[in-house]
């Protein structure tokens, strides 16, 4: 007779898939969980052996090898050790675009009264240095952060002298449309090592069409080339954000992307913030969505199969959590949530808030989840009232629908996004966009893995080693 | 799943006995039918739930009765077999947690054998 260890399931494809406590998964047919509850798995048996080595079943009350499986579950959770390491300073909500799935509530060039203070810059890195994090991530947003380079210059230049103290490694990332990539900006991004993160919807109708401009596609890669020829091609990544037009073009994005000299690219889907609510049936917006990243992640599985080393982003972090014992530093997906744990904002006007997310609900009157000023002390900011509240419903361990799902350990919570779509921070799961987009994705990537192994699986891992995740 | 009937266009009853399938078992099963189905919830007596299923738009169709029929039934035999998992593994899950996240500083490794002796 053998003992239970913690697990769950999910039936998928005639199968039964089996997945421990820290995320490792075992494939087994139809019936297997069944006889395993039943205690009917003879120790002669190749399963029993299996099931063992899982960590699904075990001869003695407490596995022997325990402490390794804590460690293994730590190891899952090391996001939480560093605490909070990405800060998103919000420089201004200026934009030089007319981006029609704008989240972000962007202004007019010269709306000068939504630019970030300096005196907000000085106090929220000083925020950011309370991190007990030995790595930070200082990413500039907006708006359009690259309209303003001296304070975006006066920023990492405070930042670094204050660092003089703290010797921390400061990773800075500007997220830019790419369009007013002037000297000047190129200049600080060369001298401080400044990553360019740019948007890039692919086709140039497409990308025209979602900025609302007729020209907006040939001055991003003007943008991107000359980024990449002072920075270095490494120094310049891509997204792209699939508007319902989008979702007509799988292969003829990722093909643009190879074009224009990518080996990956992030397929996101909108969220409903910003100008994105607009969107009048997210239900069906997301089904098509998930239909578009089948077809584009079969275009570039066939892609590498010829050949060409190309990556999509988001596979590859959810790949990373399935196939691998360690966690990723994507904040999305993330148990208890990367709110707070992860990432904090320092928007431009003078307030932190949990998330990007959080911001742009605030830009629309709902200061929910904004934790309080930058002059604010650490404490009451990020182990405030408001911070122990979102914490009480913030890991997918705890929550309906989330802690019997076969994929939690490779999903995560977003309170945020429960809140800003089903009306509360615990959310509903049976109407969640969320759940149903993450569990629809997962379950495509194990079907692949049932029914394709032997050709999906090397590219997969080949994607693992070479992605940062 | 004791019965399972269609009792009027927009609605379905069914009752379980709650010594096979008990009230978390029947909990979570309805749980993820309430997006579409409002629920209705009494005990007939000690052991009977008598549940009646309205359809929050349209009617039931006999493809969808078959549909739901499985599935329901279905989910309560895949959630009963979590909650035995659950209930089985409860304290290690605990002392894997514990262990994991403690830092050594307040832990102290009491006998596991002996709490755990399941």
């Amino acid at each position: 007779m053998y003992n239970l260890l913690p697990f769950r399931f999910e039936r998928l494809n005639s199968r039964e898939i089996l997945v421990n406590e820290v995320g490792d998964f075992l494939i087994a047919p139809t019936g297997t969980v069944q006889r395993i509850v039943d205690k009917e798995i003879q120790k002669g048996e190749e399963l029993y052996k299996d099931l063992t080595a899982g960590y699904i079943i075990c001869q003695t009350p407490v596995p022997e090898l325990i402490d390794l499986l804590a460690t293994r579950l730590r190891t899952k959770k090391t996001f939480l050790d560093n605490f909070t390491v990405l800060h998103i300073f919000v420089l201004t909500l200026r934009c030089n675009q007319n981006c029609i799935y704008c989240q972000a509530s962007s202004r007019n060039c010269n709306e000068s009264a939504y630019d970030m203070t300096r005196e907000t810059i000085i106090q929220a890195i000083d925020l950011m240095f309370r991190s007990p994090s030995t790595s930070l991530t200082m990413e500039f947003q907006g708006g359009e952060p690259s309209l303003l380079p001296e304070l975006l210059r006066f920023a990492i230049k405070t930042a670094e002298q204050k660092n003089k103290e703290h010797c921390k490694q400061i990773t800075y990332v500007l997220c830019t449309n790419s369009i007013n990539l002037t000297v000047e900006i190129l200049n600080i991004c060369s001298q401080y090592k400044v990553l360019i993160s740019t948007s890039l919807d692919g086709l140039e109708t497409l990308h025209n069409h979602n900025r609302g401009k007729s020209d907006s596609y040939a001055n991003v890669i003007k943008g991107i080339n000359k980024a990449r020829t002072v920075l270095g091609v490494d120094r310049v990544s891509a997204l792209m954000t699939a508007s319902e037009e989008s979702l007509k073009y799988p292969k003829e994005i990722i093909n643009a992307y190879l074009e224009n000299g990518f080996h990956s690219i992030f397929l996101r889907a909108l969220n409903p913030y910003g100008l994105a609510t607009k969107y009048a049936d997210w239900s069906e917006y997301y089904d098509q969505f998930i239909d578009f990243y089948k077809g584009a992640l079969d275009h570039i599985i066939e892609l590498n199969k010829s050949g060409i080393f190309f990556i999509e982003e988001f596979t590859t972090l959810i790949l990373r959590k399935i196939l691998t014992p360690f966690s990723t530093g994507f904040v999305d997906l993330q148990s208890p949530s990367g709110i707070i744990n992860s990432v904090i904002v320092y928007n431009y006007d003078g307030y932190a808030y949990a998330s990007d997310e959080s911001r742009m609900l605030a830009e629309h009157g709902d200061y929910t989840f904004r934790l309080g000023q930058v002059t604010d002390n650490y404490d009451s900011i990020f182990y405030g009232e408001k911070a122990q509240k979102i914490a009480l419903i913030w890991a997918n361990e705890t929550i309906a629908g989330c802690s019997d799902c076969a994929f939690m350990a490779y999903c995560g919570a977003d309170p945020v996004r429960n809140y800003s779509t089903q009306g509360n921070m615990y959310g509903f799961r049976p109407t969640s966009s969320f759940c149903k987009k993450h569990k629809q994705i997962i379950q495509h990537l194990f079907s692949l893995i049932i029914e394709r192994e032997d050709e999906v699986l090397p590219i997969f891992k080949r994607w693992i080693n070479n992605s940062v995740g | 799943m004791v019965s399972f009937d269609q009792i009027a266009e927009n609605r379905i009853q069914l009752t379980v006995d709650i010594t096979v399938f008990n009230n978390t078992v029947t909990t979570k099963t309805l749980y993820w039918l309430q997006s579409d189905y409002f629920v209705f919830w009494n005990s007939l007596n000690i052991n009977i739930q008598n549940i009646i299923l309205e359809k929050k738009d349209g009617s039931i169709s006999k493809e969808e009765f078959l549909e739901l029929k499985n599935q329901i039934n279905q989910n309560l035999i895949d959630f009963k077999v979590r909650d035995i998992v659950n209930q089985e593994t409860r304290n290690i899950r605990d002392i894997l947690y514990i262990k994991a996240f403690s830092h050594g500083e307040d832990f102290e490794d009491y006998n596991l054998m002996n709490d755990c002796d399941v």
